[in-house]
């Protein structure tokens, strides 16, 4: 049983399947994703001929440009929404108090709908003529026409509200679940010593939650950076561009403008961006453990 | 001080309370607008004035909710299954092994959840039709593991990184293989752990959209959310498309709050490190 | 011991393999066992693909019954229909094409077939057309189906700018419903009552570009301004530069429209201006022939009516056609038995079925089955009559997008006319360049 050679086989293969799902399914059209940008490429006969970097072009374009900024604001508003709110949730529910295992699961159930359905239903309940946020507001008095939502100015941080709704279930319960194993006793004696509630926090919380919220937090941003879906049916980039993500950047060059080099173009920089997330969280998560 | 702690739990309540409302918004609204006559949607607020609940028998025919619910159903399944496997396999080598490359795999395993589905839809396409995987079931199942399986993995590692080694020991000395060990101690302790990746799996494979859209041909393989969008084109009335979406999203739901006493406990033993 | 458990371990893999292979298979065994049965009842039935873009369940009470009469008719070929909604059909078809999987007969939009046939995936079906049917479909829109001087799609749905408006809106407004705007300045002026003397707006705008309904609209209003084609067709751009003042008047002229209408242009869609209009929020509209479905009871009862778009400075009632057409890919293995499906579905009652889904009449042959002397049929046919064809080419998605957004920012107020038709020039002039 403990022969060496065995040993030291055992672990590939019981990673043996993982791995080739990952060559298979992904390493090898990464590589495609990075012919494909180095040429005039299409969907419909993939990669022609060789055109100089002509598709890293766009990169440089003020339009592209825009759309970047607009990425930079969806995801840092986004990811800033959904740490505080998921912290201020996670902490009130930290506690015991009335209805508390209803809650907990109410505040997932975001988690569990899909990013088409979630992008839909917002789309009724934000509709300017029969959505029930406008009736509320006009049955109440507070404004006398309709909001819209998805306008000039207003589209933008109304699909970065969805993005909190959305992604605060994954934040509550990574925080929830480490908030649980502060021992009550530290707690209670910090409390005992008249500390308030910021230095509680700040001395006793915010340390624990730190690992946890970090890479909860980077998480949570990397998979912000690839929304499609959400904002696509609900404002396919628009008005003017004002909601063009990168990710619906990627899409339409793809499949309106039918050129597969530059969408794969912007595919690389998303991916670099992304890599970089992922080696901040893996050195940290590394970091962790070496401690 | 108790005036104090109970101001506070007040406070508390009243945040989470609005937070729930915010959560439920979108589903209730819905909920309502299943239930309304077209003609009526703009009267419609807080209730739905008519209770037109033959919203629910006339989507059966406008679409083919059947057909979609199946395949739905196999992506959900297959992946969940499949994941669950692949995840305790490869946490177990993680979580017991010593061995050259942990760290470049880790590292790897990690990457996979962040690969935009939008960067890579179209090469997957490419490859699965090269080797003669478009428009199958397994195709659209294999692209979802792909990028799924980090989660599982890393939820199933730290479950199993709190099982005593001791217990395993004793079980070699009894003469039992590592697989042996794997299944027959393990897994039976991780049971929430095995749950919850069951359950988190399974709810990927209902929400995925574009793999399904790009990977496959075949009406028959089309699922509640692709079928469930194509309403969306400002044709099929409001009320329509909040029924089917209602429709597609209550099994999940349903499923969650069965399982949600375990999914938390699970979430929380082996929360993401 | 050892071999024994890791064998455990490959059947288990195996087996989580198995469930979902058969799965799989279950699930594709309903689709094909219909086709299996099919054949093995009737020699050498050949069964075609069939796809129409749009709603489902509107599309199969128009086509189940014209397939059920064709199969019929032709008991050797099946015609199965499968169903592509408009939200994902640009994706569907293109990893359709890329994977020679179109069905056997398509409909879809001219940008996407050119496309398609540049790369050689669609077959140029001149030869296939016979005198009959090219007589009698109307040259503006048999045009708008040829590329490169062939055939690529067959015209089957189209449609028209309109301009509808709401009669007691007009009354109460002190206009005169029996003698609608046919200049923009009457236009403008009609408008501008309408918004201060009803509670009404005076005309719904829309400016979401989702499928280039926006474009269209600017495109059918420069055609009337400058009384003609509004693309040259030999060189696929557009003439705006030698028609620059008639551009930018109709560039203004789109933004003083939006001084009358309903608020949030941008985010309102072709779509959404038919319900306000007929819940009477707005008292005029300017849309295709589809308003017609969302308003039905109203133009029964005479509370709406159509006329023809306002004329501008060429003095032509005149709007561009937007059209959209069948075709068959070259990747069909059953083209003789495809063309006889579509040749089929052009007959005049079945192309007249077809049109209730929203396009004016496509055959002249359609035309005269309805009264002309009817004024709601007379418009719509001499919509038809006078239209020229919506400038069409493989980049016209990406032409389409820009127009859309610039359109946009003009209706938003944030840019002036001169400066939208700056930027479009522009931007079009990267798209033909790239």
């Amino acid at each position: 049983m403990k022969q060496k050679g065995s040993r030291r086989i055992e672990p590939y293969l019981f990673i043996l399947p993982t791995i080739i799902l990952f060559i298979f399914v992904l390493a090898v059209p990464l590589f495609n994703v990075f012919k494909f940008s180095l040429g005039d490429s299409n969907i419909i006969e993939g990669f022609k001929e060789w055109n100089s970097f002509e598709n890293f072009e766009y990169l440089t374009t003020p339009r592209f440009l825009k759309s970047l900024g607009v990425t930079a604001v969806y995801v840092v508003c986004g990811v800033t929404g959904i740490v505080v709110c998921g912290m201020l949730v996670a902490l009130a529910l930290n506690k015991p108090m009335p209805l508390r295992g209803l809650f907990r699961s109410i505040v997932i159930i975001p988690w569990i709908v899909p990013h088409a359905f979630a992008a839909s239903m917002w789309s009724w309940v934000l509709n300017s003529q029969f959505g029930f946020i406008n009736q509320l507001l006009t049955k109440l008095n507070l404004i006398s026409s309709p909001i819209s939502f998805l306008s000039d100015g207003t589209a933008l941080p109304t699909v970065i509200m969805v993005r909190i709704w959305q992604g605060t279930p994954f934040m509550i319960i990574s925080l929830m679940a480490v908030l649980q194993t502060i021992p009550s006793d530290i707690e209670e004696a910090i409390e005992l010593d008249g500390a308030s509630a910021i230095q509680k926090s700040r001395y006793i919380t915010l340390p624990y939650l730190r690992p946890v919220l970090m890479t909860a937090t980077l998480i949570i941003t990397a998979w912000t950076i690839q929304i499609f879906d959400t904002v696509y049916i609900m404002t396919a980039g628009g008005p003017a561009r004002q909601t063009q993500l990168v990710a619906i950047e990627i899409y339409n060059k793809a499949f309106i403008d039918y050129d597969l080099g530059t969408s794969c173009a912007i595919a690389i920089l998303v991916f670099i961006i992304v890599g970089i997330i992922g080696f901040i969280k893996f050195k940290n998560e590394r970091m962790v453990e070496d401690a | 001080m108790k005036k104090k702690k109970r101001l506070v739990l007040t406070g508390r309540m009243i945040f989470v309370i609005i937070w729930c409302v915010f959560t439920l918004i979108p589903i209730y609204t819905a909920f309502v607008a299943s239930l309304t006559k077209y003609e009526n949607l703009g009267k419609t607020f807080l209730w739905p004035v008519d209770m037109y609940y033959q919203n629910y028998i006339d989507i059966w025919s406008r679409v083919n909710l059947t057909g979609y619910f199946k395949a739905t159903v196999i992506y959900a399944v297959g992946t969940s299954l499949i994941n669950v496997l692949l995840a305790t396999f490869a946490a177990y080598a993680l979580s017991r092994y010593a061995f050259k490359g942990k760290t470049f795999y880790s590292f790897i395993i990690f990457i996979t959840q962040v690969i935009p589905q939008v960067v890579i839809a179209i090469p997957i396409f490419m490859t699965l039709n090269r080797i003669g995987l478009y428009d199958t079931y397994i195709g659209v199942i294999i692209a979802v593991l792909a990028t799924s399986m980090a989660f599982p993995i890393l939820l199933l590692r730290s479950f199993f990184d709190g099982i005593p080694v001791a217990l395993e020991e004793a079980a070699a000395i009894d003469g039992c293989s590592r697989v042996g060990i794997l299944f027959r101690i393990i897994v039976p302790l991780s049971t929430p752990g095995i749950a919850t990746t069951f359950a988190l799996s399974f709810f990927t494979g209902w929400g995925q959209y574009l793999y399904p859209l790009i990977l496959t041909r075949d009406p028959s393989k089309t699922p509640l959310t692709v079928g469930i969008s194509r309403m969306i084109d400002n044709q099929t009335p409001w009320e329509m498309v909040m029924t089917g979406t209602l429709l597609a999203i209550i099994p999940a739901i349903v499923i969650y709050l069965c399982a949600q006493k375990y999914l938390v406990q699970g979430l929380t033993a082996g929360s993401v490190k | 011991m050892k071999k024994i458990s890791w064998r455990k371990m490959l059947s288990c893999l195996l087996a989580a393999g198995m469930v979902t292979v058969m799965a799989a298979a279950c699930g594709s065994d309903s689709g094909d066992s219909g086709a299996d049965q099919a054949s093995s009842a009737e020699e050498e039935t050949v069964t075609i693909t069939f796809m129409r873009t749009g709603t489902p369940e509107v599309l199969h009470e128009i086509f189940d019954p014209i397939i059920e009469s064709f199969e019929e008719e032709y008991p050797n070929i099946k015609v199965d229909m499968q169903d592509l909604g408009w939200s994902d059909a640009e994706t569907t078809l293109q990893v359709m094409a890329s994977s020679q999987t179109l069905p056997d007969v398509m409909y879809h939009l001219p940008v996407s077939i050119f496309d398609m046939a540049d790369k050689g995936l669609i077959e140029d079906l001149t030869s296939y057309m016979d005198d009959e049917l090219k007589e009698d479909i109307y040259p503006s829109l048999l045009e708008a189906g040829q590329y490169d001087g062939k055939q690529y799609m067959i015209p089957c749905g189209a449609l028209t700018l309109l301009y509808w408006y709401n009669t007691e809106l007009f009354e109460q407004a002190g206009l005169d419903p029996d003698n609608p705007p046919a200049t923009w300045d009457e236009f403008l002026a009609a408008a501008k009552a309408i918004s201060e003397n009803t509670d009404a707006a005076g005309i719904a705008m829309y400016g979401m570009p989702s499928g280039g309904e926006t474009s269209f609209f600017f495109e059918s209003l420069f055609a009337s301004e400058i009384g003609g084609e509004t693309w040259d067709g030999e060189r696929y751009t557009y003439e705006y530069d030698e028609n620059r003042q008639a551009a930018i008047d109709t560039l203004e002229f789109i933004q003083e429209l939006t001084q009358y209408s309903q608020g949030a242009v941008e985010e309102t869609s072709r779509f959404d201006i038919r319900t306000m209009l007929r819940d009477g929020t707005v008292g005029m509209a300017l849309d295709a022939v589809n308003m017609a479905n969302q308003i039905q009871d109203g133009l029964d009862s005479g509370q709406f009516r159509v006329a023809q778009i306002p004329a501008g400075a060429s003095g032509k009632q005149m709007s561009a056609v937007n059209v959209g057409g069948f075709f068959i890919p070259t990747n069909s293995e059953h083209k003789e038995e495809a063309w006889t499906f579509l040749r089929y579905l052009m007959n005049t009652d079945n192309q007249k079925a077809h049109s209730t889904y929203g396009s004016i009449p496509i055959l002249k042959s359609e035309a005269e089955t309805y009264d002309t002397s009817d004024p709601y049929w007379g418009t719509i046919i001499k919509s038809v009559e006078d239209s020229v064809p919506e400038g069409v080419c493989p980049k016209t998605n990406s032409l389409w997008n820009l127009t859309g957004e610039q359109l946009q920012l003009l209706m938003m107020n944030n840019q002036d006319a001169e400066t939208t038709l700056d930027n479009i020039i522009a931007g079009h002039e990267e798209i033909y360049n790239e």
